[in-house]
């Protein structure tokens, strides 16, 4: 029944893909169905969400009621696409294919996998509620939703302000999902849930890049994702810093899809917007990352012309809205405001921001976190970024300029700093790194065009470059 | 590629070191919800409860340790180098100092028992919040609460005697659920 809840938030998933995905290559066919994971996971989330405050409480029968039509509505549309042919056609801009990677490479990357997967299960085995920030925020949030019937706005009470009411909730309706659709809540569920997004994000790295056209890239930026043997450990914490990683890394994958692939339409635009809302009904950072990757994307793209790039904006903002509508009743109806706000917004700010020791403590501790995360891989993939790239791609920007947002939030924010750093900074960074290591290993594009995904939707014959 | 399972074969080593040390099933959420789940079957929906606690005192061991820490902060309080305590790292001690620096007067932070005192103060609210935190979570979806509620849940030693602090705080047993958790009624 376990493997049946999460196929059904799965299956979900790959009908909001299969609705909007460009038609196309087999070498897109599994980055395809590593992004329904997570699409699944946070479609299934929100509709729990709408279940939830609409109804008035979760029961089994609502959730799974609620799921089934909603696969069935997106059925008759992807049937309905493929009747009228009207999905448009995908071919590389460039003419890359994705080359062969050698076996004994797969093979390796296949062994690191095993061998991760050792130390997730071993850690969950240990802590099976999760680390405690899992069990005081993440997982204290599901069982409070769980059981509660009518009472579930008492998961959001006053009594319990330390346990930060105001987290967005991707995570835990997800496994307050999976339990409905058990009748229980057993303990695995949550472990499970940080298992596919650990994995799912190393599987994300490969599949995408090999679908851009770089194999072997792949295979490397898969194997160094698990050289950093924190990542893996924040996994099997059940925190939710790994999720928010995998819809970083998902919406820069389908913004440098766009741009290679140059697809009729909008689409693959449209749903990395939906990730980045799904990344802010994550976690608060997502609200940063919502702000960050259009920002970037637009600076990055600049030569297209504010038209084309006023569109890309529009576009992305109607993708993020299925999830920002709910982030929204959230945030205004349910919750406090956020402690950082509140603090921000104390007073003193500015006496903070000029404080040159907090500049210095934020970037020691920044730098020490890094090179705790995985030295070796650390010092490896700098190197390989020294000799092989130099330059600065669109993921290697949203990333750094994800990490010039938290210090600026680490220099205004007026808790304890030391406390703050000690507690947050590597699960900060761990939360760039699939992006960073994106932006590594993603290969040069072709010439940008003046006018993309302008074109009318294509019947399926391949169009000239 | 071989860094990489090379990397993730030193993590196999340390975890099963890490899990060694510990047994499966009895980490602290584990058996705090295995003793919480009568109890929280016996509430009623959506119920507040307030939580009742043996009161609390340091063991000879923790106080030793505490002293020789509080001797540590003390240097790190007047900027002096510290030496080092085993099983302690220095950067702990530096950050309580940032803290105490914030909350105590300077005149407190350059007396000994004053700094003693106020770390044992510390210590002892720190390690009550991660109790409350695992026993919040025992006790999910029930909401634990510092206000007056009807409901009251004894969270004690398993061998400890709590039937006289019980009648001083005027509660009555719901049920003994034994191993330390007991649900009482507190009277109008």
């Amino acid at each position: 029944m376990i493997a049946l809840a999460f196929a059904f938030a799965w299956i979900v998933g790959w009908l909001i893909v299969a609705a909007v995905w460009p038609r196309g290559r087999a070498s897109a066919m599994a980055l395809r169905a590593v992004l329904a994971t997570g699409v699944g996971f946070g479609a299934t989330s929100l509709l729990a969400f709408v279940v939830l405050v609409g109804g008035n409480g979760l029961t089994t029968g609502r959730v799974i009621a609620a799921e089934l039509a909603v696969v069935v509505v997106l059925a008759a549309v992807v049937r309905r696409r493929r009747r009228r042919d009207i999905a448009p056609t995908l071919e590389p801009r460039d003419g890359a294919a994705a080359g062969a990677a050698p076996r004994w490479a797969s093979a390796l990357v296949v062994l690191a996998c095993v061998a991760a997967a050792v130390p997730f299960v071993l850690a969950t085995l240990r802590d099976p509620h999760g680390i405690a920030d899992a069990v005081s925020i993440w997982n204290l949030r599901a069982r409070l939703l769980f059981d509660s019937g009518v009472h579930w706005r008492n998961a959001f009470a006053p009594e319990l302000a330390i346990t930060h009411p105001d987290y967005p909730l991707l995570v835990p309706l997800v496994v307050v999902r999976t339990w409905h659709w058990l009748g229980e809540a057993p303990t695995v569920v949550p472990a499970i849930v940080g298992g596919v997004f650990t994995f799912g994000t190393v599987a994300l790295l490969w599949a995408a890049l090999r679908a851009l056209g770089a194999s072997a890239s792949g295979l490397l930026a898969a194997a160094a994702l698990l050289g950093f043997p924190a990542f893996i450990a924040t996994g099997s914490a059940q925190l939710a810093d790994v999720p928010l990683a995998f819809f970083a890394l998902a919406s820069c994958v389908l913004l440098a899809a766009n741009d290679r692939w140059r697809p009729a339409g909008w689409s693959l635009v449209g749903l990395a917007g939906l990730l980045l809302g799904l990344a802010a009904w994550t976690k608060n950072e997502g609200l940063l990352l919502l702000v960050v990757v259009p920002a970037t994307y637009v600076l990055s793209h600049a030569r297209l012309g504010w038209l084309a790039n006023a569109k890309v904006l529009a576009v992305l903002a109607v993708g993020a809205l299925p999830a920002l509508l709910p982030l929204l009743v959230f945030k205004t109806t349910l919750v406090q405001p956020n402690d950082l706000v509140v603090q921000v917004a104390g007073g003193h700010a500015a006496d903070r921001v000029l404080d040159g020791e907090r500049w210095t403590m934020i970037a020691t501790a920044l730098c020490r976190e890094a090179w705790a995360s995985g030295p070796v891989m650390l010092v490896a993939v700098v190197v390989w970024w020294s000799w092989r790239v130099r330059r600065c791609t669109f993921p290697l920007a949203v990333a750094a300029t994800m990490l010039a947002g938290y210090f600026v939030v680490y220099l205004v924010a007026s808790r304890s700093l030391e406390w703050h750093l000690a507690t947050s900074a590597q699960r900060l960074l761990l939360q760039l790194l699939p992006t960073a290591l994106f932006g590594v290993f993603l290969p040069p594009a072709g010439p940008l065009r003046a006018v993309p995904n302008e074109a009318p939707l294509a019947t399926g014959a391949p169009r000239t470059s | 590629m071989a860094l990489a399972v090379g990397v993730q074969f030193v993590e196999v080593r340390q975890a099963m070191v890490a899990l060694e040390s510990s047994r499966v099933g009895q980490d602290v959420a584990s058996v705090l919800r295995a003793r919480y789940a009568g109890l929280r079957a016996e509430l009623p929906a959506g119920a507040f409860v307030r939580l009742v606690r043996e009161e609390r005192q340091l063991g000879a061991e923790e106080r030793a340790l505490i002293d020789l820490a509080a001797v540590q902060l003390h240097r790190c309080l007047a900027d002096l180098p510290m030496e080092p305590l085993p099983g302690v790292e220095a950067s702990l001690i530096t950050q309580i100092a940032a803290g105490f620096h914030r909350i105590h007067s300077p005149d407190e932070n350059r007396d000994l028992e004053a700094v003693k005192r106020n770390l044992v103060a510390w210590w002892t609210g720190l390690s009550e919040e991660l109790h409350l935190a695992s026993v919040r979570y025992a006790l999910a979806p029930h909401v634990l609460t510092n206000s007056a509620s009807e409901w009251v849940v004894g969270d004690f030693p398993a061998a400890y005697d709590w039937r006289e602090q019980a009648t001083r705080a005027g509660l009555f047993v719901v049920r003994d659920f034994g191993d330390g958790a007991v649900l009482f009624r507190s009277r109008p």
